[in-house]
């Protein structure tokens, strides 16, 4: 059995080459701190890190759609909270206008207080979000839903459609009101009380009615009106509930969506990164390999035969 | 004594010559393929001396060379299993680093794109977020562009590499060919120079990294080397010559032949699967082919599901959405000729036009113009250096030379053709194509919902009437139709919705007619009779093409104007319109149109008797353009039989009194018609009773019997003329235009042939009722009235159709009520119609009449269009359109359905669209886009992997086969240092062999 020469000193010179490619890749990882620099590193989890950070990347994205929705419902929140402080604070001025000690001119002042927050409520109707889209028109969004019509009667030319949004995985959320749902007509009884005859009435044509009514000191009307004003305080009450279960699931959602991307940065991390002490460790390891192969090669290259023979 | 000084010089000749060969070993210590040469020294022929052999020493008997051909092979085999692996690590590594990067890759991209998508979702008005949108879309197109070039790039790299190698194998052929020749020349392997082997060797195991080589060895030493499967095939050296290896690659699948002998033989080699060529192949056929194929694949799939959601959805200006993507043909330039001065480039300008045909341009030096064929349909375009044909445009720069052709090959590569093509942001079709809004005062307070679902299977019910060959524009078939066979009714087929000027036209036995029903698929019977309650069940059923839940209604019978159903135009009864005719010249060119003036013959009277009413036709029975015409009562009173005359004077009167004298006349007609070639001169003839030939004379000539008809018109009323073909013509003389004609005598009962010398069968041939127009403009419409039936207009000779005038906005359905057969023929204009376009032009109402049944009106032309029976888990469903309630409805809720073309921030198909992110039925396998992709990346990834594993344990093997190899054939310093001392000493023995010789001769001579 022998070994060529020739053949010595090729395998001492692969193994060391062998070492030293080790070596520079411990330093690209070292210096990027990833064990994966590029995909063909470790090509069969290629496939799997890509679909990890699609994941991730979907959960920033869920992220963003919360924080828009959040930012819409707060919009409507507060619409809403404003509208039952205005028609919190027309009961009052009602409540007050049906004592029978007002006279005219007071009730007058107090119809004119009524006339003003009945353009404010219009206003907040119409009211937009931060996009400059009208919050109560349905899909409409960009043109004002309750408008004066020729003969001066508020129309709601919005439409009914729901939007939703997606905010999860198989999470989507409710976006929007129709005007109808929220500042839509009252039901007004009319007629003999044995008998009685249902119709609708436009919420702001009730507060015209009411105001109308203290003007002129018909009490009954006056009554018909604060009933009115229960019936829009308890359906915009029942809006705000919404909006406000709306805004809680959001929240929630936002909670998990960040422990997902958690989950998912933890994974691709195992994946990818770097264990620092392991790799200096190994770095290490390989030095000395390719020390000892140097050193054992310069010493046993030298041994020949011809040394001796003269 | 002489043999020791022989002996001595044979030994220090044998040492010398050794010490020559391990001189020469240490001397070739590091030349490559060396292997090791050992002296084989033998003794030499002993002598017999006596009873005993003396030795006579040794000498060099060959220059061995170390060599184990075992070995050998074993080396070559484990390099060509060893150097396939490394085209195919590297190669692939290229492509995982190019498919699986997150920031290059497709995946990257298609996630960016839903993200855009959902954003958009969340304020769908938003300008910018649908420039955002289109961006990304332009993204991902751009993003499938570059990774199908980059494949292509190493399409092409390895194609190259392909070459090279083979380059390579054809070369290290030649020159092993030229080593056999030499080999050949000695003849026996154990005389051939030990270089002239290693040379062969090192050829041997050079062509063995390129593939794996079967190895046959002659006695010579010259080898046949084949790549094949056998030891036969593929043999790429035979002896002294060398075959030359070719490739052809298939441009379409990237397939690979390999040919031995292209021009020749023509021999394809399979079954190279080792050596970096194997390495290569295998790549291209197990990584490359592939991921192009699977590129391509998704980017078709992209191109087609987000344009199909696309297109369902509605922009921001109203409209329904237009594709997204789209794919043009891939062209590649192949010259015929080699003028690499031409500079050509395209570039697609109509998206819509684009063919993936190849075109020829071709340049003409005589009009120094360049003409582009396509190459499948023929069509042709010439310029003089910018082209436009199949929405391409095609610049040419340079100079031609003489007859240049240049083919433009038009291959479908969709990951390399994909474009997004929408630029507008208001034309991303956000929202959805259809909106319902709840009336806020509905009792129920049900919430609604739409979806646009049409179902396939709708359609396929019926055969669609007159839809035979859609090249023509204007459609007429007839087919009969035999209601009698299904208790007189049957569903003949339908209309389909988009048809334009429809005339249906049924011919029947005028005594026992056909009628036609035409309905709605709603139930809405729009032409027809009256049906009873059996019929009305027997008809409207879904076996008979009427949607589910279908309820009859008559309401729209034979409506006119406001009246009728969505305003359709409907006739029912016989029409004549004014025709176009072609003017011709004299050339028979066209060079204008005529217009003729409409006209209405009637049938031949049928023979009818008046009632006793003393009524043939009633009044209002029958209408004359929009007008009731009075009851026609024969003056002959009951019993008798009016005639076309008489008829035709009642329509006259009657024309008269509604003042359209100045538009429509109408006149009585009769003609009977002899065919000159059978005319019967011997045999005799009645016209009216009357004999025309006199008794015992004959006819010389057709233009004799007409003078003899002439000559009796007196008496019978009927004159005759030759007309231009030389036919006799019959017909009524002036004043008795319309009068019937009776020709006799009759049949000869024995021979069976007419008996008359015109030989047109005996009998009495009624007259017609004409009604004409006098002016270019008016129609004439006979229509059956309020009061009247097909019979009535069968009494004046005409059969009952159906006209429905402009376009059939949906489909109707045809039915056949009668007790015999008939022919039904169909005209119409063909013209489609988009049910999804047309639908969304409507308004619809939606009303609940009882909480349990509906309908559906027509806002704009207050038509209802359907009546039906409410049912919770179908849901209301019209024409594809699918509208479902939270609860349950009650009477009065009403609901209004139009094409939402106002609701710019709904977000539904936006919302669809995102949705395909997540739909698993886009990919074969219930996978993702995404899913499959990164499937496939993770195949090629283990591909790598596996590739790794086997080249570090094929390492491991070939390291050992060099091992064993070296081992034989390898030199050792150490080992040539004992042999230099061995063979030295050996020689200096030798030489004081001589010496002592030489003493020993001295020895002798000394003796005196």
């Amino acid at each position: 059995m022998k070994i060529s020469t020739q053949q010595f000193f090729d395998r001492a010179v692969s193994q060391m080459s062998d070492r030293q490619i080790s070596l520079s890749t411990i330093q690209a990882q070292l210096a990027e701190g990833k064990k994966i620099v590029k995909p063909s590193d470790e090509p069969d989890r290629a496939g799997a890190i890509l679909r990890i950070k699609s994941m991730v990347d979907r959960q920033d994205r869920h992220q963003e759609a919360l924080v828009a929705a959040k930012n819409r419902l707060q919009s409507e929140e507060a619409v809403l909270k404003n509208s039952t402080n205005l028609i919190t604070r027309i009961k009052e001025l009602a409540l007050t206008a049906s004592n029978d000690s007002y006279d005219a001119s007071n009730r007058e002042v107090l119809a004119i207080e009524i006339d003003g927050m009945a353009e404010q409520l219009l206003s907040l109707a119409n009211g937009r979000d931060t996009q400059n889209n009208y919050l109560f028109a349905g899909a409409k969004v960009r043109e004002q839903p309750f408008q004066k019509n020729a003969d001066g009667r508020i129309i709601y030319v919005g439409d009914e459609t729901r939007f939703r949004i997606a905010v999860g995985d198989h999470r989507d959320l409710n976006l929007n009101r129709s005007g109808t749902d929220v500042f839509g007509p009252l039901a007004r009884q009319t007629g003999d009380p044995e008998a009685p005859v249902m119709s609708a009435v436009s919420l702001f044509e009730s507060l015209q009615d009411l105001s109308a009514a203290i003007r002129a000191g018909k009490h009954d009307e006056m009554n018909r009106g604060i009933g009115e004003l229960d019936q829009m305080m308890h359906r915009l009450t029942f809006n705000i509930s919404e909006v406000g279960t709306d805004l809680h699931v959001a929240s929630m959602q936002t909670e998990v969506v960040e422990e997902t991307q958690l989950q998912l940065k933890s994974v691709l991390s195992n994946i990818e990164d770097l264990d620092y002490a392991e790799a200096v460790t190994r770095m290490q390891k390989q030095m000395m390999s390719l020390e000892a192969a140097q050193r054992s090669f310069a010493q046993i290259s030298r041994l020949t035969l011809f040394d001796y023979v003269n | 004594m002489s043999d020791l000084l022989a002996l001595g010089r044979g030994g220090v000749q044998a040492y010398q010559r050794a010490l020559n060969t391990t001189s020469n070993n240490i001397a070739n210590l590091a030349t490559e393929g060396y292997s090791r040469q050992e002296t084989v020294i033998v003794d030499n022929v002993p002598k017999q001396d006596g009873r005993h052999f003396l030795g006579t020493g040794s000498i060099v008997d060959a220059i061995g060379r170390n060599f184990d051909a075992f070995i050998e092979h074993s080396l070559r085999s484990s390099i060509s299993d060893l150097e396939t692996q490394t085209p195919l690590i590297d190669y692939a590594e290229r492509v995982v680093d190019i498919l699986g990067s997150q920031r290059t890759g497709l995946t990257g991209a298609l996630d960016s794109f839903f993200s855009a998508a959902r954003a958009v979702s969340s304020d769908a008005a938003s300008a910018e977020l649908r420039a955002s949108f289109l961006s990304e879309a332009d993204g991902l197109a751009q993003r499938l562009r570059t990774l199908g070039g980059q494949l292509a790039v190493l399409n092409t790299e390895t194609s190259e590499a392909l070459q090279t190698q083979i380059d390579g194998i054809n070369t290290l052929s030649e020159q092993l060919a030229t080593v056999n020749a030499e080999l050949n020349r000695r003849g026996l392997l154990s005389r051939q120079a030990p270089r002239l082997l290693d040379q062969r060797d090192s050829l041997l195991r050079e062509l063995s990294t390129v593939a794996k080589i079967r190895v046959t060895e002659a006695p010579s030493g010259a080898v046949d080397v084949s790549i094949g499967t056998t030891n036969n095939r593929g043999k790429i050296v035979e002896g002294k010559v060398a075959r030359q290896l070719d490739a052809e690659i298939d441009p379409q699948t990237l397939g690979v032949k390999l040919i031995l002998d292209k021009r020749s033989a023509y021999e394809v080699v399979s079954g190279v699967g080792s050596g970096t060529l194997g390495g290569v192949l295998a790549f291209r056929d197990q990584v490359l082919d592939p991921s192009v194929r699977r590129l391509d694949f998704l980017a078709q799939t992209i191109e087609t599901q987000f344009n199909g959601v696309h297109r369902l959805g509605m922009d921001a200006m109203g409209k329904l959405g237009e594709d997204l993507f789209t794919i043009d043909p891939v062209f590649t330039l192949r010259t015929e000729t080699s003028s690499a001065d031409l500079g050509i480039r395209w570039e697609v300008t109509n998206p819509g036009d684009t063919k993936f045909h190849s075109l020829r341009l071709q340049f003409d030096p005589d009009t120094v113009q360049w003409t582009a064929t396509d190459l499948e349909t023929g069509l042709s375009a010439t310029g003089v250096r910018d082209l436009k044909i199949n929405g391409i445009q095609i610049r040419i720069d340079g100079t031609p030379a003489q007859q240049e052709t240049v083919t433009l090959e038009a291959s479908n590569r969709p990951a390399m053709g994909i474009r997004k093509i929408i630029e507008d942001p208001r034309m991303v079709a956000a929202a959805a194509p259809f909106r319902v809004i709840e009336d806020p005062m509905n009792p129920s307070g049900a919430d609604a919902t739409i979806a646009w679902q049409p179902d396939q299977s709708d359609n396929t019910l019926l055969p669609s009437l007159g839809m035979v060959n859609l090249s023509n524009r204007w459609q007429t078939n007839t087919q009969r139709v035999d209601p009698s066979i299904n208790r007189s009714l049957a569903v003949v087929g339908k209309i389909a919705a988009g048809q334009r000027d429809v005339q249906l036209g049924m011919t029947s036995d005028i005594s026992d007619p056909v009628e036609l029903e035409v309905f709605t698929r709603d139930g809405r019977h729009l032409a027809g009779s009256i049906l009873n309650e059996a019929e009305r069940a027997a008809i409207v059923s879904t076996a008979n093409g009427f949607v589910k839940g279908a309820t009859y209604s008559q309401l729209y019978r034979n409506a006119h104007g406001e009246d009728s159903y969505l305003d359709l135009s409907i006739l029912r009864g016989a029409r004549a319109l004014p025709t176009n005719v072609d003017k011709l010249d004299s050339n028979g060119l066209v060079v204008g149109i005529t217009v003729e003036p409409a006209k209405l013959v009637t049938e031949r009277i049928p023979v009818q008797t008046v009632p006793d009413s003393g009524t043939l036709i009633a009044a209002a029975a029958v209408g004359l353009n929009g007008n009731w015409l009075n009851a026609f009562s024969p003056a002959g009173g009951p019993g008798s039989t009016p005639r076309a005359t008489e008829i035709a004077a009642w329509l006259s009167a009657e024309v008269s009194r509604l003042g359209l004298n100045d538009k429509i006349q109408v006149g009585a007609v009769n003609e009977v018609r002899a065919d000159p070639s059978a005319l019967r001169l011997d045999l005799p003839l009645s016209v009216n009773g009357v004999d025309v030939v006199p008794a015992g004379t004959r006819p010389s000539s057709p233009q004799a019997l007409v003078d003899m008809i002439n000559q009796v018109t007196v008496h019978t009323n009927v004159r005759a003329y030759l007309g231009e073909q030389g036919e006799i013509v019959l017909m009524g003389d002036s004043g008795f235009e319309g009068v019937d004609i009776e020709i006799g005598p009759g049949n000869n009962w024995l021979t069976g042939k007419a008996g008359n010398a015109l030989d047109v069968t005996a009998g009495n041939y009624a007259g017609r009722v004409e009604l004409k127009a006098l002016d270019n403009l008016t129609d004439i419409r006979l229509e059956i009235g309020p009061a009247g039936d097909p019979a009535a207009l069968a009494r004046l000779g005409l059969s009952t159709h159906v006209y429905i005038d402009g376009q059939v906005p949906e489909d109707l359905v045809v039915v056949a009520k009668g007790s015999a057969a008939g022919a039904l023929s169909v005209a119409q204009k063909v013209d489609e119609l988009v049910p999804l376009r047309s639908l969304r032009e409507r308004q619809l109402s939606l009303t609940f009449t009882t909480d349990t049944e509906y309908q559906i009106l027509d806002v704009a032309t207050n038509t209802l269009l359907a009546e039906r029976d409410y049912n919770a888990l179908d849901g209301i469903r019209y024409r594809g359109i699918q509208i479902n309630l939270s609860r349950r409805p009650e009477k009065g809720d009403t609901f209004r359905i139009d094409g939402n073309q106002d609701g710019v921030g709904d977000n539904s198909n936006i919302l669809r669209l995102a949705g395909l992110e997540s739909s698993r039925d886009l990919v074969q396998g219930g996978f993702t886009i995404a899913e499959s992709w990164n499937g496939h990346i993770n195949e090629i990834g283990n591909l790598n992997s596996q590739a790794r594993i086997a080249q570090e344990a094929l390492k491991i093997v070939h390291d050992q086969a060099v091992e064993a190899r070296d081992r034989v054939s390898g030199v050792s310093l150490d080992e040539e240092a004992a042999d230099l001392i061995r063979f030295q000493q050996a020689y200096q023995a030798s030489a004081r062999i001589i010496q002592t010789a030489n003493t020993l001769f001295e020895a002798v001579l000394q003796v005196r």
